[in-house]
């Protein structure tokens, strides 16, 4: 299957220092808390358009989204390009939860009822699949400390063009949709650059073996 | 495909109505028996998507960033190929190679076949490992 779109999310336990300024002023000032809670500033998206690349910085969380995605040593370059960046800037709060979500898609020769249908061959066949006219499958997988939210089945091009955040420039009419999120909780975790590049890795090596197990089962039930 | 929220890029922001509002001291029932449309198949962990949702985020909008990828770090210099960068390296186009490099290539091999045979180089196996320790001598047969 091919790799279409990647999203790397840090996600803070507690907020990023850069969007509370006054409270962190009044407390080297005056040693205590601000008495009042103040309005955290708002968030920040930047988009660069030719490397199909999105990063958004807000209190909570780094999020960083590849539409380019030629392969996984892309990916994680980059991704560790824009971290080094943003920490060279701020300290990182603690991390709660780390998760990469891919999408994999592979061009299907069958319309979308014969690509149903090979789907519904892994489902016992009640009424209610024999009846149903769409299918999704979803299952949650663990990998060593890691959790993987696994989706997929067949999609038509609308609802393909749907789930891109940059539309790649050919997607075919029909074709079978792999979304893996994998991702990592922790409690107050501290980030290091290493921790970040072994995640991303593991993360699309993990995703790119279940696409070919997916294809695999997929030739079988044809 | 049926997609969950949490296969989805962005997660969905769902309305969010007190359960309150639907309750009589005589009969409670639930948001979703009232509003269907906010039903959704909830797993036993409380689950959370990876996500590119900013808190209201200011937007920007730029052409392209220099960013201190392995790209800049390394510099390819293959010679005969001035066009070949990293990132070519690294998504697996190879150039084709020269007429003079494929010629060579099979002088390179016609002398390794050559030093291999004079030499009378041949694998050493276990079997042979085992009878030069038992036979205490290290010729070949």
């Amino acid at each position: 299957m091919n790799l279409l779109q990647v999203i790397v999310e840090l996600r803070h336990s507690t907020p990023l220092k850069l969007f509370s300024p006054y409270e962190e002023l009044y407390r080297s000032l005056t040693e205590k808390e601000l008495p009042e809670k103040g309005v955290p500033l708002p968030g920040f998206e930047l988009t660069i358009s030719e490397k199909q690349m999105r990063i958004v910085v807000d209190p909570r969380r780094i999020a960083i989204v590849l539409g380019d995605v030629p392969n996984i040593g892309y990916c994680t370059d980059n991704v560790m390009a824009v971290f080094r960046k943003i920490s060279d800037l701020v300290k990182l709060p603690p991390l709660s939860r780390l998760g990469e979500k891919s999408y994999w898609v592979e061009e299907s020769e069958l319309n979308f009822d014969e690509l149903v249908a090979v789907y519904k061959k892994m489902y016992r066949p009640t009424n209610i699949i024999k009846e149903s006219i769409d299918v999704g499958v979803s299952f949650i997988l663990a990998s060593g400390e890691c959790k993987a939210n696994i989706a997929f089945g067949p999609m038509e091009l609308t609802q393909l063009e749907s789930m891109f955040v940059f539309k790649p420039p050919k997607l075919p009419k029909v074709a079978e949709f792999l979304g893996i999120d994998y991702y990592l909780t922790m409690e107050q975790k501290e980030i290091t650059e290493r921790m970040l590049r072994d995640f991303v890795n593991s993360g699309l090596n993990y995703a790119r073996e279940q696409s070919e197990k997916l294809m695999s089962l997929l030739k079988e039930g044809g | 495909m049926i997609v969950s929220a949490l296969a989805l890029p962005q997660e969905i922001n769902i309305r969010t109505v007190p359960d309150s509002i639907f309750s009589s001291p005589y009969l409670t029932l639930g948001l979703q028996a009232w509003m269907p449309e906010l039903y959704q198949w909830r797993p036993i962990e409380r689950l959370v998507a990876t996500s590119l949702d900013g808190q209201q985020p200011v937007i920007f909008e730029i052409d392209t960033i220099d960013l201190p990828t392995a790209t800049r770090r390394w510099k390819v210099n293959l010679p005969g190929h001035p066009e070949l960068t990293f990132d070519d390296l690294r998504t697996g186009k190879w150039p084709k190679p020269t007429e003079e490099e494929i010629e060579a290539r099979s002088k390179a091999l016609e002398l390794a076949q050559y030093v291999h045979d004079k030499l009378d180089i041949r694998p050493l196996t276990t079997a042979t490992i085992v009878r030069q320790l038992r036979e205490g001598k290290e010729d070949r047969d």
